[in-house]
């Protein structure tokens, strides 16, 4: 048997089955974003990049997972613990600054680790959304993290610099991007460069 | 006059030479004249070309751009097919030599095989390399992380390492998404 074959290279993150069993079940896209995307897309949960949590944008809220077969013993406001792990339900829509996605242009599917897979912000979102961090909160961090999505994921077949290109723009990213996209290119980012971007701010 | 291509009898012996009609002086190309009888080679040869043209043309330049442009990409059928959403079989359908082709989807394809190829010149980057060089600087902003709250609590209760050491102070009560601040009214 051939084995799937994703669009980008994806590593498989693990999600409580009976989350995934709700979602199928109140039959919600909720799509995977934060830290977790960028789990994805990076393959790696060290350092900066754990996290604790799994955050779904979808159009159900925490009481909805009830009728999906969920307690809701450990819920509070957009947070509930599934099988032992925090779930968190951000408020929509599906965004990165001012830019509103259009349903299905910045999420792909991805695998988890029990075989089903489920929908995640694009590797290029996942790396605007990070930038929004880094203008909004000035968290050196969020750039080391969108540094490393596109380290990652922008010599795959399906990268495309010219959507991220217009995308940044609308939200308001453009000249971080901008940045980024220098970053990456000189083959050697570093302090410089980090420090250039938190300057940087929304625009 | 330069031929640009050949017209063989299937088993690669040439009978006729393609020439473009620009390199035929005026005169001879508009009157012409009358038509040679064909000899029996080349009566073959035609009514090959006419049944199995892929047998018997040869020709200098790419008979298909998107075939040419690919295999000068170094891509397989299998990779242009799956980075444009699309089955093998179509695209082997699109790369037929004489296959009538949108001019919009030649131009989707060629766009796609130069995306791909920007993407597979990108100078390599260590990651590790980079994120040592930052120093310190990462972990001293992670702590600075603004949070809600409830998840912080929630994440220290379930022994999430950032969440432990971030600042209280830090708080982002709502889980509204970042934006640029509205622009003035003037």
């Amino acid at each position: 048997m051939t084995k799937p074959r994703w669009h980008y290279a994806p590593t498989p993150i693990a999600v409580p089955s009976a989350l995934l069993d709700a979602f199928e079940a109140l039959q919600a896209e909720a799509v995977l974003v934060g830290g977790s995307a960028v789990q994805v897309w990076t393959g790696r949960s060290d350092g900066i990049f754990t996290t604790g949590d799994l955050d779904f944008i979808t159009h159900l809220t925490v009481k909805d997972l009830a009728k999906g077969g969920i307690r809701l013993d450990a819920a509070s406001g957009r947070h509930v613990l599934v099988d032992g792990i925090p779930i968190e339900f951000p408020a929509g829509p599906l965004a990165v600054g001012d830019h509103v996605f259009a349903k299905g242009e910045a999420s792909v599917l991805v695998p988890t680790r029990e075989g089903r897979p489920i929908v995640c912000f694009r590797p290029e979102a996942s790396v605007l959304d990070r930038l929004t961090w880094v203008a909004g909160d000035r968290l050196e961090v969020a750039y080391a993290q969108a540094l490393a999505v596109a380290v990652s994921q922008s010599g795959q077949l399906h990268w495309d610099d010219a959507w991220v290109d217009t995308v940044a723009g609308q939200a308001g990213l453009g000249k971080l991007w901008q940045h980024l996209k220098a970053d990456l290119a000189s083959g050697s980012p570093g302090l410089a460069g980090l420090n250039k971007a938190i300057k940087i701010g929304w625009g | 006059m330069q031929p640009v291509g050949y017209i063989t009898d299937g088993d690669g012996r040439r009978v006729f030479a393609l020439v473009p009609i620009a390199q035929v002086a005026e005169g001879r190309r508009n009157k012409g004249g009358s038509l040679g009888p064909l000899a029996i080679p080349e009566h073959a040869t035609l009514a090959l070309l006419c049944t199995r043209p892929l047998e018997c043309l040869e020709v200098g330049g790419p008979v298909n751009s998107i075939r040419a442009a690919r295999e000068a990409a170094g891509l397989t059928q299998t990779d242009l097919a799956f980075a444009l959403r699309i089955s093998q079989a179509m695209l082997s359908r699109q790369e037929q030599p004489f296959r009538r082709v949108r001019p919009s989807t030649v131009q989707r394809t060629l766009e796609t095989i130069r995306r791909i190829q920007v993407n597979q010149s990108r100078p390599q980057v260590s990651l590790d390399a980079t994120l040592m060089s930052y120093g310190t600087r990462l972990a001293t902003s992670a702590a600075r992380k603004p949070r809600d709250p409830a998840e912080r609590r929630l994440l220290r209760a379930m022994g999430d390492p950032v969440a432990l050491q971030e600042n209280e102070t830090e708080i982002r009560t709502s889980g509204a998404r970042r934006r640029p601040p509205a622009k003035k009214q003037k």
